[in-house]
């Protein structure tokens, strides 16, 4: 179905994209569910053209390749599996009719951090809430990695507050989403290594963005400047030198045009926080990606003593599929019968495989004889040196 | 990014009841539809196509193997993954009657796509000259792109490959090597 007949744009911009296009939010017409889009260029010669900043899709070296960028491809598939309550679920995936670009619908709920600081300017810097929002967002970028993949763009316009209702409200209820737009944000979140490019994304990178988030929930506002990034994250953590982030990057050059300073008390900083998140937000903004702390880690910190997982709110695919696992014998075993004929219907099929491989025409057989030839003529050589 | 086959979904190493439960729950997904082999074995479909084109697909995959003279071992799961995704894209178009040149390019998009999944540095110009049909960048971008929607981009296929953890589990061996040697079968 074409994208205007399913959806409804509404009037609110959620901000600019890297392109300097307007983010708006639509409207399914059937489900009734708002999701914001994410285009993903599809042509290496118009990802060849975008500004290389921000976004995780083109900041990665794209290797040239014939039709559809790998990179494009992981990617897609691995939102398609993500399923986790502290990631927005990818509601729609479409082609435009030339085949540019493909449109991401991601699922969006609620504001975006920003917004919801600056509208609850007390609750949000609760320090219950914040604590519960950064257990949410850990776990978030944990199943990330868990599955060997980094987000590569956290930042507060990722960063979804849903269920907040008002002041009176429980701090446990309140419901963070992390999604993935492509969304101008200053000052950028990302992680010295990355400013210092070093081309390498690691999953240390979404950790200090993550650190990023954390202080600016406890201050209220970001906590590195706008106009020089790389200068104030210096002046709050310290200069590195070859000792504290060694092995990273070839430092020298690049370090030569920002002013020596040592690393600061992060507690004069950041007043009246308890001291376990003084040391959490320590080992997130750690300039050495090396040495920075894993989300799995972080999740164990004493910080988070006494908080739990979130529980996933059951949704009706969820539900139905809790029942399938809970219910009696009887749909249980029928469920297992008819999954169960999937993987022998494939070994099935494998094998047809090799039987058509075997049996193939004599163009790929004579192939195959002379890889073996080649193989044991070259072998023969090598034993005879 | 990295996927592997044997386990699609996270990378846990203990793998609950209940991730199983929701393997077999996402394997329909990445299955060719059950009339497919119903239609296969009653021959309304015709089932040289596919032969023909897994015929390809193994072609591209034993050139590409003399020309690097045996120095990089081609992975077996990479020709699992393109033949998974040409059954399950036969499944939902029904190709009669289509031209030899047809076959052949969707069976280098199919390894294409699948070297692309598994990060394979595989370039497809390699084994074009092989093919005996050269097709351009564009209309293999194009193929891609079609099989792409076709399999609504579920390129991460959970098949056979990612239960052998769980079931190996099954038998509850104390003994961590015999694990191994059973895996690496």
């Amino acid at each position: 179905m074409d994208f205007r007949d399913k959806f409804k744009q509404l009037d609110l911009g959620i901000g600019t994209s890297l392109s300097r296009r307007p983010i708006f939010k639509y409207l399914d017409k059937e489900t009734g569910k708002t999701i914001a889009l994410k285009r993903i260029i599809l042509r290496h010669e118009l990802l060849q053209a975008l500004p290389l900043t921000g976004s995780s899709n083109s900041r990665q070296e794209q290797p040239i390749d014939v039709g559809i960028p790998a990179n494009t491809i992981r990617q897609i598939s691995l939102y398609r599996i993500l399923d986790h309550p502290n990631i927005a679920s990818l509601e729609y995936l479409g082609n435009d009719p030339g085949d540019h670009f493909v449109r991401l619908g991601f699922e969006y709920v609620g504001v975006d951090l920003r917004k919801f600081q600056k509208d609850n300017a007390i609750r949000s810097r609760h320090p219950k809430l914040i604590k519960s929002l950064m257990y949410q967002l850990l776990s978030g970028i944990a199943y990330y990695h868990s599955v060997n993949a980094s987000h590569g763009n956290i930042n507060p316009t990722n960063v979804l507050i849903s269920n907040y209702g008002d002041d009176n409200n429980d701090d446990e209820q309140v419901n963070l989403l992390i999604t993935n737009l492509d969304l101008c944000v200053q000052p950028s979140y990302q992680a010295p290594e990355i400013l210092l490019e070093s081309n390498r994304l690691s999953t240390a990178v979404d950790m200090f963005s993550a650190g990023c988030i954390f202080g600016e929930m406890l201050i209220g506002k970001p906590v590195f400047d706008t106009e020089n990034e790389l200068g104030s994250i210096f002046k709050l953590l310290g200069t590195p030198t070859k000792q504290t982030m060694r092995g990273v990057i070839d430092l020298d050059e690049k370090l030569k045009k920002y002013q020596k300073h040592s690393p600061k008390d992060l507690s004069e900083t950041f007043i009246g926080v308890e001291p376990a998140g003084i040391d959490l937000l320590s080992k997130l903004l750690c300039l050495n990606p090396k040495e920075r702390i894993m989300a799995s880690e972080a999740l164990k910190h004493r910080y988070f003593y006494g908080i739990e997982a979130k529980k996933r709110v059951p949704t009706p695919a969820a539900a139905a599929a809790a029942e399938v696992g809970n219910s009696s014998v009887g749909p249980f075993a029928a469920e297992v019968g008819s999954s169960s004929a999937g993987p022998s219907a494939a070994m099935d099929s494998l094998a047809a495989g090799t039987s058509a491989v075997v049996g193939s025409p004599a163009a790929s057989a004579s192939v195959l004889v002379e890889s073996w030839i080649d193989m044991v003529s070259a072998a023969l050589d090598s034993s005879e040196n | 990014m990295e996927f592997d086959l044997e386990n699609p979904l996270t990378d846990l190493e203990d793998l609950t009841s209940d991730s199983v439960a929701s393997l077999f729950l996402t394997e329909s997904d990445h299955m060719p539809s059950h009339s497919y082999f119903s239609s296969l074995q009653a021959g309304d479909m015709d089932i040289l196509v596919r032969r023909e084109a897994i015929a390809s697909i193994a072609q591209f995959l034993t050139f590409r193997s003399s020309f690097m003279q045996f120095s990089c071992n081609f992975d077996p799961l990479l020709s699992y993954l393109a033949v998974n995704y040409l059954d399950r894209f036969l499944s939902c178009h029904l190709m009669l009657q289509p031209k030899q040149w047809v076959i052949k390019l969707l069976a280098i998009s199919c390894v294409s796509l699948a070297a692309k999944m598994k990060k394979t540095d595989i370039s497809i110009s390699d084994f074009q000259g092989d093919a005996g049909i050269i097709f351009d960048t564009r209309t293999i971008g194009r193929m891609e792109t079609l099989i792409l929607g076709a399999l609504k981009w579920r390129m991460r296929s959970v098949t056979p490959f990612s239960f052998i953890s769980h079931f190996i589990s099954l038998f509850k061996l104390q003994d961590p090597p015999l694990t191994q040697a059973l895996k690496a079968r």
